[in-house]
């Protein structure tokens, strides 16, 4: 048997705030020289998995044993000391410094003591990364484009790299936001280093690539290991493992009770949508309507396109070409003002943040966006108010007293409140993300009634989620991003968990029902 | 919420007995009680250490009246109220206090509560019943510390110089400031040197002795040999430049050379102490003649320049000093006199 | 999340100002010979004495409107650090707006003052808003160092160019009579800024809790992120808090000077700006919490002033028990924040 580098047992992780299971009983061992996958939908486990292992997040039970040693979790200095090298999905660099001192900080070579040595630096370089040219490196990151900081973050990890023994290298998405031969380069690196007798474990959503370059998969899901794969496994193998299948029913689901409607007028519009962010897409070239009555889901992994969409959908950013309509009106920059006078509604992923004021009260949660509308002569109308907020407190089910502070509600009545706000007064246009994300089973299927109902009474509804079931409960229509494009447009009655999930993963294959 | 009901209440009964007790010795209504306003804060400021230097001692020896000393602070905004709220316990026989300003400020007390009476030293208050002021000769004493610039600056003490150059430090400028010690102090050293400047700087308040220090520096590098001092606590920074300087300072209103012996060459000083202690004495006994403003100089024994002293001897030259003593003996008999303007 | 200035307990705020009082009672016994005559100075003689109870009321009308100012800007969640300079600069340049234009009907030359007062202060306080919209340079540094720059020039004017020199007092002149505002209460300095300090912390009371732009505000404070998708904008509040806020400082150093100075004098201010976040913080950034909030610390302020007067308190064990109150006042934000 080779060398096992890291070793996991029984590893379990729950965080006590939320009271979420990240990870639940996961084992697995890597060896010296083998290029491990980690692959899983968003919010299997995977970066918590990893952060166990350089001691970032402590485990509640289980062990980690890197080169024959094992760890106490929840101690960064002894994985570290262990070998333990991650490189993370969101670099944590320095904007304002340059490349080379930005690999090098803390951790300075040095001449007599103060100089900064830099051809020993320009050395240790060129040893773990042959081409990376020099004229970047000496260049302020602030100057780089985002493919180029995922290099030097990965460059920065292999210098922590030991030199006089094996370690093990974690990467987070390496080729997140990376140009097609920025990637290619970063697969060498991983390549290099696996020879050079390292183990390395990345994870990514983008199941292409893993045959590409690593050897092994781990599959996660709610937490758990489902199993390891080699790596020629096939996209399709892979994606079912991820998705699973639902509560072993069959892969159809039912059509919506509702039943055929006359969809309404066209009210959302995108054609050839494009939004491009430091030089890369994460919105490439997509086109699609929405009418009133109809209800379009669109998933993805979320750094695929769909975090983008919301983005757009909430004013937050603003497309780079491509048009945007509302209600037949061109909308070329999108602001949270713009959007709602048009008629749009949203409720946002991150509820406490966007959705709500969590030190308010539940009534003026409620009344934030009819506030002018409650008033009389200057003043608020207290009865009006009072009355206001209790009908939506009626028709929206919501179980609490409208002066308690909001941050004293279950998720579940936070979400109503913001939905009954957000639904209050029949709009045209609603944009929800994550409906029901975290929410009990009888909260959820409130929701997603209340949600059909309001396309039934004519809105042009968006959903956007991860959830795959939620997605095909809910729409009439699934659109599938990866990669920024959409890769699949099914009617939902003919959705199946799998080929969603597949598509999602970027595995989708050509001729597949709803393949584009 | 019940808690804090009964703490409350446990906290208002506790004060209020300790309150009721009050105050613990027997009537003082034969006393006569004296309060001392100091606008400013006693240490470290001569004026005001004389004050209350004589106010004590009248009350020492009468052995029939009390004192209080309260300081005003250094925030001059409060020192209206500080004064008020003195007069408005109505516990003060007197209240003797020191500062040009005064009298405008003792003018707007006098307003709400006209039967206080006011003993006001180092100001001019003429014609108020309620009010007795002394205002000292400060002509002939900054004129008396200019002449002695003046001497120094053309001795063996000091490097020979064309024209001389003496320094002035004030805490602020003020009427008597600008119109009386300024030019007065000028007038000395032109007495020994027509050509002599002064140079003239402003502190901008009473105790900052590091920019005093600063400013000293400027002063000494640009030419005098010597600086009079009048700033309060900002007095202790010129000494430290002097002495990095090798330089000299004159001190004003009290006998200051043992505050730097060697730096501090010479002291005017004001029998401050004494005339308080005389007027208080006065006005413990009833026979102080309120209604009247006196002006006390060299004559009268009252402004003077510091000669009975051995670190005088020590430091100044025989010459200098023997010309000091001949400009003293014509001010006290009259031959030199400096008139002190009057407002 | 949780917003602990205006939802922590009413209970912390009176602990610290009962353990505040508590240390004063210990301080007072250390710095006087009788005890009782120490306390009955402290505690009682500022609620006997028409002057010293007029005085009182005074500066607690004076610290009530600045604290207003720093609920409306804290409540926004904008710091504005700038009070002492919104006050001082804001009054030096009322007196000077009066003395410029003496002769006019009293009525407007107190008008004139104050407003010039109010309209530099909102420009101190808005120009540091505008540098948080422009630049997102944190008006918690820019209105301090705002202040902390132009008091010293203030400064230098009251003491150089702008010094009355008939006068022995570091000052300006005195602005005309006329322009004075009528004292109620003689012969304290109570005049009619307590009234006007009344009206306005109802006004803000009803304003901030009754009103739309209230409510926005009050949103904007407490999640920037929602306020802005609810269409609240942040310009509009970002600057109008910070200059509602400076006007209100401004304000009071406008009253200062007409109601109870009648000139600028050097450092009359005396860090009233500071003690109105104390006062604010204290009361919850509620408007009429403020109220109690600065009849406590006029209250206690009165008293250190009262036991220097008739006890052998030194100046300097006053200004001790002064920072004292300040510090545990401050302290009991520090630990509920912690406990939560």
């Amino acid at each position: 048997m080779a060398d096992l580098l890291l070793q996991m047992e029984g590893v379990s992780k729950r965080y006590p705030g939320n009271g979420v299971q990240a990870v639940d009983g996961a084992s697995l061992q890597v060896a010296r020289g083998e290029i491990r996958a980690i692959v899983g939908e968003n919010g299997a486990g995977k970066t918590t998995l990893m952060h166990i292992v350089t001691g970032v997040v402590g485990a509640d039970t289980g062990s980690v044993t890197v080169c024959g040693r094992t760890l106490v979790t929840g101690d960064p200095a002894a994985a570290r000391a262990a070998g333990v090298v991650m490189s993370y999905q969101h670099p944590r660099l320095d904007r304002s410094l340059t490349v080379l001192e930005n690999l090098f900080l803390g951790d300075e070579p040095r001449r007599l003591g103060i100089l900064f040595n830099r051809r020993r630096a320009y050395d240790r370089i060129r040893a773990v990364a042959r081409d990376l040219p020099k004229r970047l490196v000496t260049r302020p990151l602030a100057r780089l484009s985002s493919g180029q900081v995922r290099m030097v973050s990965l460059v920065a990890a292999l210098l922590r790299l030991p030199t006089d023994r094996a370690g093990v290298l974690i990467l987070d998405e390496p080729t997140e936001a990376t140009t097609p031969e920025e990637a290619d380069r970063i697969f060498q690196i991983i390549r290099d280093s696996a020879a050079a007798g390292h183990a390395v474990v990345f994870i990514t959503h983008r199941l292409p690539e893993v045959g590409r370059v690593a050897h092994t998969v781990t599959v996660l899901r709610g937490g758990r290991i489902v199993g390891t794969y080699a790596a020629d496994a096939g996209a399709a193998t892979l994606a079912a493992a991820m998705v699973g299948s639902s509560e072993g029913e069959d892969t159809l689901h039912p059509p919506p009770a509702a039943g055929t409607h006359e969809p309404g007028p066209v009210r959302l519009r995108f054609e050839r949508l494009t939004i491009e962010r430091f030089g890369r897409s994460l919105v490439s070239d997509v086109s699609f309507s929405v009418r009133g009555g109809e209800v379009i889901g669109l998933t993805g992994i979320r750094e695929n396109g769909i975090e983008a969409m919301e983005g757009l959908l909430a004013g937050k950013l603003s497309h780079t070409s491509g048009r945007f309509e509302l209600d037949g009106r061109t909308v070329s920059d999108p602001t949270p003002n713009k959007l709602r006078s048009l008629g749009m509604r949203y409720v946002p992923t991150d509820r406490l943040l966007r959705g709500a004021s969590v030190d308010s009260s539940v009534s003026e949660n409620l009344i934030a966006l009819k506030r002018r509308h409650l008033q009389r002569a200057g003043l608020f109308d207290a009865a009006t108010v009072t009355d206001f907020a209790a009908s939506l407190q009626r028709r929206f089910g919501i179980d609490a007293a409208l002066n308690v502070p909001l941050w004293q509600l279950s998720g579940g009545n936070i979400q109503k409140v913001i939905l009954s706000r957000e639904l209050e007064g029949d709009p045209h246009m609603l944009v929800i993300c994550e409906p029901s994300w975290g929410l009990d089973f009888r909260t959820r299927r409130r929701i997603i009634s209340q949600v059909r109902r309001t396309a039934q009474a004519g809105a042009a509804v968006i959903v956007i989620s991860t959830d795959i079931d939620e997605v095909i409960d809910l729409a009439d229509r699934v659109l599938v991003l990866y990669d920024g494009r959409i890769v699949a447009d099914v009617p939902a009655s003919e959705a199946s968990r799998q080929s969603i999930g597949r598509a999602m993963a970027g595995a989708l294959a050509v001729g597949e029902p709803g393949a584009r | 919420m019940k808690r804090l009901v009964y703490l409350m209440a446990g906290f208002f009964v506790v004060t209020s007995t300790l309150s009721g007790g009050g105050r613990a010795e027997v009537s003082e209504a034969d006393l006569y009680s004296i309060g001392v306003f100091v606008p400013g804060v006693v240490e470290g400021s001569p004026t005001y250490e004389m004050l209350v230097a004589g106010v004590e001692q009248a009350v020492a020896e009468s052995d029939a009246a009390a004192m209080k000393v309260v300081e005003g602070g250094f925030n001059q905004a409060l020192w209206q109220q500080g004064l008020t709220s003195m007069a408005a316990g109505g516990e003060y026989d007197l209240i003797v206090t020191s500062n040009p300003e005064m009298p405008d400020i003792v003018e707007a007390v006098l307003e709400a509560f006209p039967a206080q009476r006011f003993l006001l030293m180092d100001a001019w208050y003429p014609g108020n019943p309620q009010v007795h002021s002394v205002m000292f000769n400060q002509r002939e004493q900054a004129f008396l510390s200019g002449h002695f610039a003046g001497l120094v600056g053309r001795s063996g003490m000091v490097t020979p110089r064309p024209a001389l150059r003496a320094g002035l430090l004030a805490g602020q400028e003020y009427p008597i400031m600008n119109e009386v010690i300024l030019p007065a102090y000028l007038l000395g050293l032109r007495s020994v040197d027509p050509d002599g400047q002064v140079d003239f700087r402003v502190l901008g308040n009473w105790f900052d002795a590091g920019r005093a220090a600063e400013l000293a520096n400027s002063m000494y590098a640009t030419g005098s040999h010597i600086i009079l001092t009048i700033a309060g606590g900002g007095n202790q920074g010129v000494i430290s430049s002097a002495r990095d300087r090798n330089a000299y300072v004159l001190w004003f209103d009290s006998p200051g050379l043992s505050e730097a012996p060697g730096v501090v060459i010479g002291s005017t000083y004001v029998a401050q102490d004494r005339a308080t202690y005389e007027r208080t004495l006065s006005a413990i006994r009833g026979e102080l003649a309120f209604g009247e403003a006196e002006v006390l100089g060299v004559a009268d024994g009252y402004v003077g320049f510091v000669e009975d002293d051995r670190l005088y001897e020590r430091h100044v030259e025989a010459e200098v000093r023997q010309a000091m003593s001949r400009m003293i003996e014509q001010m006290k008999n009259g031959d030199v006199y400096l008139d002190m303007s009057l407002r | 999340m949780r917003d602990r200035l205006t939802q922590g307990s009413f209970r912390s705020s009176l602990l610290a100002v009962l353990a505040a009082i508590a240390v004063t009672v210990i301080l007072l016994g250390f710095g006087s010979p009788s005890w009782s005559s120490a306390m009955r100075a402290f505690f009682v003689q500022p609620l006997t004495n028409r002057f010293y109870l007029g005085n009182m009321l005074s500066s607690m009308g004076y610290l009530l409107i600045a604290a207003l100012g720093i609920v409306i800007a804290f409540r926004c969640g904008l710091y504005n650090l700038g009070g002492e300079g919104q006050i001082f600069v804001g009054a030096l340049a009322g007196t000077l707006a009066g003395l410029a234009l003496p002769g006019l009907p009293g009525i407007f030359g107190t008008l004139l003052v104050l407003i010039v007062a109010s309209a530099t202060g909102a420009l101190l306080g808005g120009l540091s808003g505008l540098f948080r919209r422009l630049w997102g340079a944190p008006e918690l540094i820019t209105s301090y160092l705002l202040s902390a720059a132009l008091i010293p020039a203030a400064e230098y004017l009251i003491v150089g160019p702008a010094n009355d020199p008939t006068r022995s007092l570091l000052a300006t002149a005195r602005l005309s009579r006329a322009y004075w505002l009528p004292r109620f209460f003689a012969p304290s300095d109570l005049n009619l800024s307590f009234a006007i300090a009344i009206a306005l912390a109802g006004i803000v009371y009803l304003m901030m809790f009754y009103t739309v732009r209230g409510y926005e505000l009050r949103i904007f404070g407490l999640n920037e992120e929602f306020a802005t998708y609810s269409g609240i904008h942040p310009t509009t509040y970002t600057l109008g808090a910070m200059g509602l806020s400076g006007g209100l400082h401004g304000l009071t150093g406008g009253l200062m000077v007409a109601g109870t100075y009648h000139a600028a004098i050097s450092g009359f201010s005396g860090g009233i700006g500071w003690s109105a976040i104390a006062v604010a913080l204290v009361g919850r950034l509620h408007p009429l919490g403020a109220i109690v909030s600065a009849l406590l610390f006029a209250y206690l302020d009165a008293g250190t002033k009262a036991s220097m007067l008739h006890t052998e308190f030194t100046f300097e064990l006053g200004t001790v028990i002064q920072a004292v109150i300040l510090l545990l006042v401050t302290a009991s934000f520090v630990v509920s924040r912690r406990s939560s």
